[in-house]
């Protein structure tokens, strides 16, 4: 026994892969959770090659959600979205989203906005619903069949079941990880990193990009900021700049130029048509997207911080 | 512009920070837009600092939700996106960065929040979602965001209205995203929102409070200047005590001027944008 496992080691796993393999493991009508809050640290990079790959029919269940689900939107690779604020914060109103919920073309549920981080500590406690006090009243409830009024079985209290995000996968922009999909998150966090860490643990399949692959003898040097551990990670792609035109903290700056473009041509299907092909599906690849950006735009939008 | 003469902006900072009670918390979010902004943001931030010069000291700023007691005299500009990296190097007491439970929220930890919508209606019901019917809408705005819990888990909530019009004040809202008095009181405890609810509304015109055992709204000053007939002009719903006993809204103090333009915002940023 002990001699036939001796004859049989094996070398660890990489999770290392290309990020258009990594992208087509998610399937059409899949509910999709995107990494990152608001305008700031979206996997922008996966988001770019699930338009590219043409995968339809998509949910995104979100906290906030800006131009990952808006460009989704405009490409015409979402039907739902679940939500309590899809918006550009100082750049504006998401277009997209905005054109395509007044024709009815895709579908709005809207969550307040910790329940929506709720659900998604539903899942990762591995619960169907989450309880909350305080919706009664509101049109949330009363357009939401899969919200459930009861009363607390202990103190008799209204309450309602908010229903689990369940997403089928989670896609999240990070700084850095091993091959083996260790997960870098630096010491200064956001609402953006450490939404993160909770969608890590909501979900099975975890679709990761990062800035930098770096050697395992690198991340021991910093374990206690791997809070996303690989036996928590799919598979994790190498993608610099990845979450460009949003921020990434402490490491670049959003894109404000690239930001007012799009409010611009979003406001007209034939121009954003062009934009899609000529940023996204002519293109082969995040590099090709990244010499299309130019070194030096990019360049100018590294910031720098003290603290890893 | 002399010791005396005062702007609206300044007007309605000296009839909210009176409200304020020393200790307690208050939240204040950012907005999309110039006005939204300018009242959800500015005004609030300006008096809550008056407040912490004034009568109550021990007053929490929560700004963007994560931000406590900020340097006020070190922005540059109006906070306009919730985690910029500007706002990280901003001077302040404490940075929260996690999310949630970086404040007990539904444990009644905030005492009072502004929040605003396109519209609001006679029982203070607010609207951040969309005008006309939700599944495809005539237009559809950003979502409910964090009102719900405004309204239902703050201590209580101020709604601050750039625009004060008949499309804004409507007998129903077409959305209830932040609830306020159907049935009044009681009815609130009937749907299970045990505490808070809307306290005052700020307009250019006017300030409204409410009747909370009848659930209605009702108006406590007129701003100097404004007439009965405007406010009839300007509000789709019936305002039962819209009478000759409407008193005037207060009038900033030279006292009051003088903190708000010298100490607490020198340059401008908040109040003159």
């Amino acid at each position: 026994m002990g001699n036939k496992i001796m004859n049989n080691k094996k070398e660890r796993t990489s999770k290392l892969i290309d990020l258009s393999e990594a992208i087509s493991s998610i399937n059409d009508k899949d509910r999709i959770a995107i990494g990152g809050f608001a305008i700031y640290q979206r996997p922008m990079a996966s988001v770019r090659e699930i338009i590219r790959q043409k995968i339809k029919n998509l949910t995104v269940i979100g906290v906030t959600n800006s131009i990952d689900t808006d460009i989704l939107i405009g490409a015409g690779c979402l039907k739902r979205i679940e939500s309590s604020y899809i918006g550009f914060e100082n750049y504006g109103m998401a277009k997209n989203f905005r054109k395509s919920s007044e024709k009815g073309n895709i579908e709005v549920v809207d969550y307040p906005e910790l329940i929506s981080f709720d659900r998604f500590r539903a899942s990762q406690e591995n619960l169907s619903f989450w309880p909350s006090a305080g919706l009664g009243g509101t049109d949330i409830v009363k357009l939401n069949k899969e919200i459930k009024q009861f009363n607390c079985p202990l103190s008799g209290k209204i309450l309602h079941a908010i229903p689990a995000a369940k997403p089928d996968v989670v896609i999240i922009h990070a700084l850095a990880a091993d091959k083996y999909g260790n997960v870098i998150t630096p010491s200064f966090r956001n609402i953006s990193q450490s939404l993160d860490i909770t969608l890590s643990r909501a979900c099975e399949k975890v679709i990761v990009t990062v800035e930098k692959i770096v050697s395992t003898n690198f991340l021991k040097r910093h374990p206690q900021l791997v809070e996303i551990p690989s036996h928590r990670v799919t598979s994790v792609s190498i993608a610099p700049f990845g979450a460009h035109p949003t921020s990434m903290l402490g490491r670049y700056l959003d894109d404000q130029e690239y930001w007012e473009r799009y409010i611009d041509l979003s406001d007209n299907e034939t121009i954003f048509k062009k934009h899609l092909n000529d940023y996204i599906y002519n293109l082969k690849d995040n590099n090709d997207y990244l010499n299309l950006i130019g070194g030096a735009k990019l360049s100018s939008l590294i910031t720098v911080d003290t603290q890893i | 512009m002399n010791n005396t003469e005062y702007t609206l902006n300044e007007l309605l900072v000296v009839n909210l920070y009176k409200d304020f009670k020393n200790g307690e918390v208050g939240f204040t979010g950012l907005a999309t837009g110039k006005y939204p902004s300018l009242y959800i943001t500015s005004i609030p931030l300006v008096a809550m600092e008056l407040a912490r010069k004034t009568h109550a000291p021990d007053l929490t700023i929560l700004l963007a939700g994560w931000i406590q007691n900020p340097d006020l005299s070190k922005f540059n500009k109006v906070p306009d996106a919730e985690l910029a990296e500007y706002l990280r190097d901003i001077p302040c007491e404490s940075q929260m960065t996690s999310y949630p439970g970086q404040y007990p929220l539904r444990r009644g930890s905030i005492s009072f929040g502004f929040g605003t919508g396109v519209q609001i209606d006679k029982i203070g019901n607010i609207n951040s979602v969309c005008i006309g019917k939700h599944d495809a809408p005539k237009v559809r705005l950003v979502g409910p965001i964090l009102l719900p819990e405004h309204f239902s888990m703050f201590g209580r909530e101020y709604i601050m209205m750039p625009y004060h019009e008949k499309r804004t004040f409507v007998n129903h809202v077409d959305y209830i995203a932040g609830v306020g008095y159907p049935g009044g009181l009681e009815g609130r405890k009937k749907l299970g929102l045990e505490s808070g609810g809307p306290e005052l509304v700020f307009t250019p015109k006017a300030i409204f409070d409410f009747d909370k055992k009848l659930g209605t709204i009702k108006i406590r000053s007129m701003h100097p200047g404004t007439t009965k007939k405007e406010i009839l002009e300007s509000t789709d719903f019936e305002l039962p005590n819209l009478d000759n006993n409407v008193r005037q809204s207060d009038i900033p103090t030279k006292e009051e001027l003088k903190l708000i333009r010298e100490e607490i915002d020198p340059k401008g940023i908040f109040l003159n944008s």
